[in-house]
């Protein structure tokens, strides 16, 4: 009885392995895909037409790999496992339904677009034609088309009206990979606008415009010292509305600066924010991870008796199947147990009773 | 009289996941828990109060994905089904535990809870859950806010404003078709808020949305009442910033309410506890184990060894921490009154689903909670934010800080290596959803219904859902799909 759960346990542990053999299998495509891109180098311009190919066929790789995947796990087959398998036919076809309705891997529209993730990092993506590459590169002088470079020109453009590329606050570059397609940018500012311009700059650190972005903002961080003539409030007494912040007793420039670190050290550690955002979210709470064992035991109580008869158990009728038989299962705690069968016969004129007895403990 | 005012905000969402081509499928479970853990029990509460007398003002949004849910025939009709299946479960579980005191009393109560849910899911409500929660709102004691059409994280959208704006009106429609009237409230996709996302909310008519703290707080100027009052934007749409303080009780995994130890512990389900032939009926159909629903230990402590849940000790930990909870609101209150030259109200929002899926007993506190406002103490009251603006219609004008209730306040969550990639497409998807509809929005009804289920399908994979899940890793393969079919 005991082997036999723990047998299934197994089993159903097993199971799970598979799965998660299979869905890290799918990962690591998914990942050394990802790391094939990120291992090529910024390919010079004349390369990279060459190198797009590659990064296709990669992807189509990807896509035909999952077949693989479901008969030729390592494995044995038992019966379990037959099931199980056919639960992986199943998302096996919805991958198949997944590759007639994919996405474009690329548009080729000659765009980079910009968004800001916090204060103090934007998230840029690009996505960038042949024919504006070497439309850009019969610009560039001849003699500058050796080493060429991909580079990131973010333009600080707070406050600047019809931003043209050459009327920023200030700029700087980043040298980026290509042929990530996105990057994310520590720009360290918030409340700042930003433009993005994708290019080529050649080895005299001339610069080549390619692609221009949107123009985002960073997001504010800190309490304003704008303060509101209408509204206004002395800084003390606004410190105090703040009050569950233990601020001590220093000069107020000091408080303030205090402040935003405590405010940056709580947004950041998600202590303002709930941090479960959805139900699926509410999945997410780690369990312990710590080696274990459980084991409990049930008992089987079957039998049988005629199909019209009324089967009692500890006095409460239990239900018979059309041929008379019956079958039911119980936790099984530690202790002593007895079980009074009785089968009674349709007029009641026969009874029989049989008490078996049981007694679960463990041998310490 | 009172010196303040709480506003407690329910955020009910999840997305939309119907499959009519499955005869089961296993997301839509979600909804079917939320149902009989949180949306019913809720309406319990609310039906509880009304029964005694006990005035109470609660904001609760119901997402446009989560009503279409709740409207769906054939969700309701699984629904159904899937009480059957589970009352069909604890019947044999009733039986099981016979000779196993502890839990056999819990086995009852599950027994009982499943067959109540299905009773007033059938009869009392006629499978009509909407029009319970609506009931509410007309007598005043709910104000149901609206949210973005399919919870779409906006800030991350805001490159194509069409997408925004189709977000904010088909959220503010979809509430009209449910609800008859024009929603007054929106919740914001996690809270996702980005400059000039006010002119949207104004132009479908909206009154007041909430954001994160740091939302009010991080404002220019600098508003003069921290989170504890309304403001306006310069669009003149009030707003309202979450306490922390009110809300780390709660939502804290360290210091929260839920980790007592007399609470049920979430983990430990008879899915994955008991015998695989015995649960394989009820667990996915492609035998994978999953929770039920039915779970039959307590917390207990920092340990693997649980032991069995007592109902009776945990409703008293509930009453106990209700009380606990208007206490420091009191004593928050009585400090901010002392400052500030008007009632402050603190606005407190939690998901749903956090009471009675995730923390069981939650339910119990919210009740708890509003009958102990009511009797116990003086100094606050339970509001809505529509009813503060009624008191306090002038407030100072501010810009928010672009911010989210996501984990580090801003868009991270939703934007980072696990899921930037379908920013591209969608943002793509937009611009040439906007371009065919220029183009053959007026060409007759085939195409405009061709067009409509593009946007629908659009619409759909904006949900900042799956950006979420991609980034957890849970359900991620779910979530990566192509929606709609």
């Amino acid at each position: 009885m005991q082997k036999k759960t723990s047998k299934k346990r197994t089993l159903s542990r097993k199971i799970q392995n598979g799965i998660r053999k299979i869905r890290a299998l799918k990962k690591k495509v998914t990942r050394s895909k990802k790391k094939d891109s990120a291992n090529k180098k910024a390919p010079s311009s004349k390369r990279k037409a060459v190198k797009a190919k590659p990064s296709r066929s990669s992807r189509k790789k990807s896509q035909t790999q999952p077949n693989k995947f479901s008969p030729d796990t390592s494995f044995e087959q038992t019966q379990q496992e037959v099931v199980e398998v056919s639960k992986f036919t199943a998302v096996e076809s919805s991958q198949e339904e997944f590759r007639r309705y994919s996405l474009p891997s690329r548009y080729n529209d000659d765009r980079i677009v910009l968004v800001p993730r916090d204060p103090w990092w934007v998230h840029t993506y690009w996505d960038i034609s042949e024919g504006r590459i070497s439309e850009v590169i019969s610009g560039i002088p001849v003699h500058e088309r050796e080493g060429l470079s991909w580079v990131l020109r973010m333009h600080s453009v707070t406050g600047v009206r019809d931003f043209n590329g050459k009327n920023s606050n200030s700029y700087y570059d980043v040298s980026i990979n290509f042929e990530a397609n996105n990057w994310y940018v520590n720009v360290n500012t918030p409340e700042e606008e930003w433009c993005a311009e994708i290019g080529l700059k050649t080895q005299k650190g001339n610069f080549f415009m390619v692609a221009r972005s949107n123009i985002v903002k960073t997001p504010y961080f800190g309490i304003s010292d704008i303060v509101d003539e209408e509204w206004a409030m002395p800084d003390e007494e606004y410190f105090k509305l703040l009050g569950v912040y233990n601020l001590g007793n220093s000069s107020l420039a000091v408080k303030k600066k205090r402040l935003n670190e405590i405010l940056r050290k709580q947004i950041s550690s998600g202590a303002f924010s709930g941090g479960l955002s959805s139900a699926s979210s509410l999945m997410e709470r780690k369990q312990e991870k710590n080696f274990f064992l459980e084991v409990w035991t049930e008992l089987i109580l079957y039998g049988r008796t005629r199909s019209d008869a009324t089967v009692s158990v500890g006095g409460k009728k239990v239900k018979l199947r059309d041929d008379g038989t019956f079958s039911l299962r119980y936790a099984l705690d530690e202790g002593d147990f007895r079980f009074d069968v009785t089968a009674t016969s349709p007029d009641e004129t026969d009874s029989i009773t049989i008490v078996p007895a049981v007694k679960r403990y463990t041998i310490k | 009289m009172e010196k303040g005012y709480l506003s407690l905000v329910l955020h009910a969402h999840l997305p939309f996941v119907r499959h009519p081509e499955y005869e089961e499928f296993l997301e839509e479970r979600w909804f079917f828990e939320a149902l009989t853990e949180t949306y019913m029990p809720l309406l319990s509460v609310f039906e509880g109060l009304a029964k005694d007398k006990v005035d109470f003002q609660l904001t609760m949004n119901i997402s446009p994905s989560l009503c279409a849910m709740m409207a769906d025939e054939l969700l309701k009709d699984r629904y159904a089904g899937y009480l059957d299946k589970m009352i069909e479960l604890c019947d044999k579980e009733v039986e099981r535990t016979r000779f196993s005191p502890d839990f056999h009393k819990l086995a009852l109560m599950y027994y009982y809870r499943f067959s109540q849910t299905k009773e007033r899911f059938v009869n009392k409500y006629q499978r009509n859950i909407l029009r319970e929660f609506k009931h509410f709102q007309d007598r005043g004691s709910l104000d149901i806010i609206t949210c973005g059409a399919t919870h779409g994280f906006l800030p991350l959208l805001s490159v194509n404003k069409e997408a925004v704006q189709a977000q904010v009106r088909m959220g503010v429609e979809s509430y009209r078709k449910h609800f008859g009237y024009n929603p007054r409230g929106i919740w914001l996709p996690e809270c996702g808020y980005f400059e000039g996302l006010d002119k949207f909310l104004k132009d479908e008519g909206l009154k007041y949305f909430l954001t994160e703290t740091h939302g009010v707080l991080f404002g220019r100027p600098r508003p003069k009442f921290g989170v504890y009052s309304s403001y306006y934007t310069r669009n003149r749409i009030a707003v309202f910033g979450r306490d922390s303080e009110s809300s780390k009780s709660v939502w804290s995994s360290v210091e929260g309410y839920p980790g007592d130890y007399n609470y049920r512990e979430y983990y430990r389900d008879i899915g994955f506890d008991l015998d695989y032939d015995y649960i394989r009926p009820y667990i996915s159909a492609t035998g994978v184990r999953i929770f039920t629903g039915i779970k039959y230990y307590k917390i207990t402590g920092n340990t693997v060894r649980k032991e069995p849940y007592i109902l009776e000790a945990a409703q008293a930990k509930a009453a106990e921490q209700a009380g606990n909870f208007m206490f420091n609101r009191e004593k928050q209150i009585e400090y901010l009154n002392g400052i500030m030259d008007r009632k402050p109200v603190i606005v407190a929002p939690y998901d749903a689903e956090l009471f009675g899926h995730w923390w069981f007993e939650g339910i119990d506190w919210l009740n708890f909670l509003i009958r102990k406002i009511r009797y116990d103490q003086k100094t606050i009251k339970l509001i809505t934010p529509s009813n503060y603006l009624k008191i306090y219609p002038k407030n100072q004008v501010i810009n928010p800080s672009p911010s989210s209730w996501g984990w580090k306040g801003y868009y991270e969550v939703w934007l980072n290596g696990t899921n930037d990639w379908v920013y591209p497409h969608l943002h793509r998807a937009c611009e040439h959803m906007v371009e065919a509809v220029k183009r053959f929005s007026s060409d007759g009804d085939v195409k405009k219904r061709i067009l409509n289920q593009m946007a629908r399908e659009l619409l759909l994979a904006q949900s900042s859902d799956w950006a979420f899940m991609m980034k957890t890793g849970a359900f991620s393969e779910y979530a990566s799909r192509p929606r709609g079919h």
